[in-house]
């Protein structure tokens, strides 16, 4: 992975020092509370619900067990011992106290971590397929590309006071696991007939309360055009963004309002005028790049892997194991290995969440059984990337001790969710409380995995970080007149079959969410076609069918005592 | 008033022209709005004088780019510490046109001033409540940047 030299150290020591000042002129009141949020925002720290919160990035959801270690320890002395991954591959911590932060930042840039432009109206931290580099559908591995335009955004002059907040998301792979047309800007790599490196990309996608999925501004760039390019882009946001209405200040807003083809025109004309100023990436800059994300050497000694076939006798007999290993741990470039997901998704914990304990000995287990690498995916899931065939059921063993080896990846228990209520000052319903609820209802493995591949998301407010509207099945968390309702969408994705989830009908109440979900899914078992996904029965009959179930004995929700919904 | 250029202090040799203020013709050393200077352009090349231009936010840096050669100043306007769009004025200034006089901040923040300095701006001329020999220090904050950054 990217090591940090010197002189990267050097300036997030800077920067955790500049941060330190800000704070204490912020405290003598010096510095205005206005221009201090702003400050603290683009170091990653939010004033929440009952604290502070501060979010760290991972920069494309790479972690090593050093950096790992280091969180933990942080956890433990200036939180009150768990972190929460996020759907954008960062980790937050909900109670630092705010003295504490410039001294947080400074142990984590000892470990070549940050929380730079980790919020804010900036480029954030730069997100890509948590599978990069060792997926076996992978066409080139993402990573130095994320490298080289994490090096380019970050402290970028230009950009530190954008309309808006502004996300850039990469894949390299046949499957896209970035959700890239849900973001600012989505990149997609792949080779040209000569075997050159190009990229698709995709502009104006986003969440939130417009939700728009991104469209192709240019079909096949020239990799050493790349930050040339997205400069131009940003530069045009930047000139040309709204700014004079929150909501209405995104790239996405921009590009609806020039249309696709008058945004590309002034895209294009900025990109000819830059011309030689523009930022080019040169060969030696991406072989440089590249080294850093070459295969790990204690991965490449190969030895004694014995491949597919190479699982113990003990495992092969142990049906819990099996289960695991067929729900929780994926193909792998090189068949000597397996990807392992550590399910973040036990029932009855925080999807998400992780304690130190667990922080510190998954570290542990990586080191010694996934090449010292860790991955966080915008599931909000971790990976161990590198372990092979032969130390799979070791791995099970540890995972299983920790708690973290619920073989439910992919299933409908595996669902996305924001903290919500309980934490965010954004919030306008409880999530984690929801996730539990469902959780319950829904906990017998076998009926899971009859049902199948659904993915559940869920966000406590139109801001939409629990990427509701990409679900197969969305739920969101709405205000109404102080009580907490739901409303349900079906039929969003996130992948290559990108698409927005249409509305069931009216917002649901609190307690009967489980209960609706469980009505959905039986629909779907009732009408799902031999091997059909239930994305693929939603988008064969729409929501109708789905619908009628959900509604049926609630015609006038209003008038009912206790109502379904309303 | 003092300013800050080129990282020091000084007495600001400039005045600036309110939109819709008196014949500015006269003075020596006047920056004016960019309407202002668009009406009196014609005048102002007849007579060879070099006078200091005003761009807001919204202003196109290319209604003046033929211009350049004879403007010794442009002074972009910073409404509040989040505007951002005169970052990118100051690049395109910069680096498209190569324009090599003084382009000022008004309204700058201290927290913003490495920002706008990497953009280009070398003059700066504080926002109210700021203290100007502080703001001096954060030009040293940060001496670290990826050459990728701009």
């Amino acid at each position: 992975m990217y090591q940090y030299s010197q002189h990267d150290r050097r300036q997030l020591k800077q920067r955790a020092r500049q941060f330190q000042g800000q704070v204490r002129r912020f405290q003598r009141g010096v510095l205005h509370p206005d221009l201090f949020q702003q400050l603290r925002l683009r170091n990653g720290l939010y004033q929440e619900r009952h604290a502070h919160m501060l979010r760290v990035a991972i920069p494309y959801g790479v972690l090593n067990s050093r950096q790992l270690t280091r969180l933990a320890a942080i956890a433990r002395r200036f939180d009150r011992g768990y972190g929460h991954f996020t759907t954008r591959q960062n980790i937050q911590f909900n109670w630092p106290q705010l003295d504490d932060v410039p001294e947080i930042l400074e142990h984590l840039a000892e470990v070549g971590m940050h929380a730079i432009q980790t919020s804010g109206s900036c480029v954030r931290n730069i997100t890509a397929d948590h599978l990069a580099g060792v997926a076996a559908d992978e066409i080139e591995d993402p990573r130095p590309w994320c490298e080289l335009i994490r090096q380019w955004s970050t402290l970028h002059p230009e950009f530190n006071w954008l309309p808006r907040k502004f996300k850039i998301a990469v894949s390299g792979a046949h499957a896209d696991r970035a959700a890239v047309q849900w973001h600012d800007i989505g990149l997609r790599i792949f080779h040209d007939a000569d075997g050159h490196t190009r990229f698709r990309v995709y502009v104006g996608g986003g969440m939130g309360r417009t939700p728009v999925i991104g469209r192709v501004i240019a079909e096949a760039l020239p990799a050493a055009d790349l930050l040339g390019f997205l400069q131009a882009i940003l530069r045009v946001y930047n000139r040309y963004g709204r700014r004079d209405h929150k909501y209405r200040s995104r790239i996405k807003i921009l590009v609806g309002d020039l249309g696709l083809d008058g945004f590309r025109e002034r895209v294009e004309r900025q990109w000819r005028h830059m011309a030689a100023a523009a930022p080019a990436v040169s060969e030696a800059d991406i072989a440089r790049a590249r080294s850093f994300f070459a295969v790990p050497p204690v991965a490449r000694r190969g030895g004694a892997a014995p491949g597919a076939a190479g699982l113990q006798p003990i495992a092969v007999a142990d049906p819990r194991f099996l289960r695991w290993r067929e729900h929780n741990t994926a193909a792998h470039r090189d068949p000597d290995y397996r990807i392992v997901y550590v399910s973040l998704k036990a029932p009855g914990r925080a999807p998400g969440d992780l304690d130190a304990a667990q922080m510190e000995q998954l570290a542990a287990l990586a080191k010694t059984r996934s090449a010292g690498e860790i991955r966080v995916s915008h599931e909000q899931n971790l990976a161990l990337p590198w372990v092979r065939n032969a130390d799979l059921f070791a791995v099970w063993h540890e995972l299983n001790r920790l708690g973290l080896a619920t073989p439910n990846i992919g299933t409908l228990n595996d669902m996305i969710c924001c903290p919500g209520l309980d934490y965010c000052s954004l919030a306008n319903a409880g999530t984690i409380g929801i996730a539990r609820q469902i959780n319950r209802r829904l906990a017998d493995l076998e009926r899971l995995y009859d049902i199948g591949e659904i993915k559940l998301k869920m966000s406590g407010c139109m801001n939409a970080c629990g990427h509701h509207h990409a679900g197969h099945i969305g739920i969101l968390g709405v205000d109404k007149k102080g009580a907490e309702w739901y409303q349900i969408t079906l039929g969003g994705s996130a992948e290559n079959d990108t698409r927005l989830g249409a509305r069931l009908g009216p917002a649901i109440a609190r307690e009967q969410v489980a209960e609706v979900i469980e009505i959905i899914i039986d629909a779907y078992l009732e009408v799902r076609r031999d091997g059909e996904k239930f994305l693929d029965t939603v988008i064969r009959l729409g929501v109708e069918p789905f619908k009628q179930k959900v509604y049926a004995h609630h015609q006038k929700p209003r008038r009912h005592p206790r109502p379904l919904a309303a | 008033m003092r300013i800050i250029k080129n990282r020091a202090v000084i007495r600001d040799p400039w005045r600036l022209e309110e939109d819709g203020g008196s014949d500015a013709a006269s003075d020596a050393r006047v920056i004016l709005p960019l309407q202002r200077y668009l009406k009196m352009r014609h005048a102002l090349c007849q007579t060879g004088r070099r006078v200091g231009v005003k761009l807001r936010p919204e202003d196109e840096v290319e209604s003046i780019a033929g211009d350049l050669g004879r403007i010794d100043l442009i002074a972009l306007e910073f409404g509040s510490f989040h505007e951002g769009r005169g970052y990118s004025q100051a690049v395109q200034l910069r680096r498209r046109h190569r324009y090599d006089g003084e382009i000022r901040a008004l309204g700058a923040h201290r927290d913003n001033l490495p920002l706008m300095e990497r953009c280009g701006i070398d003059a700066y001329q504080l926002a109210e409540g700021e203290n100007i020999e502080e703001a001096l220090e954060a030009f040293a904050e940060i001496t670290e940047y990826y050459s990728l950054s701009g």
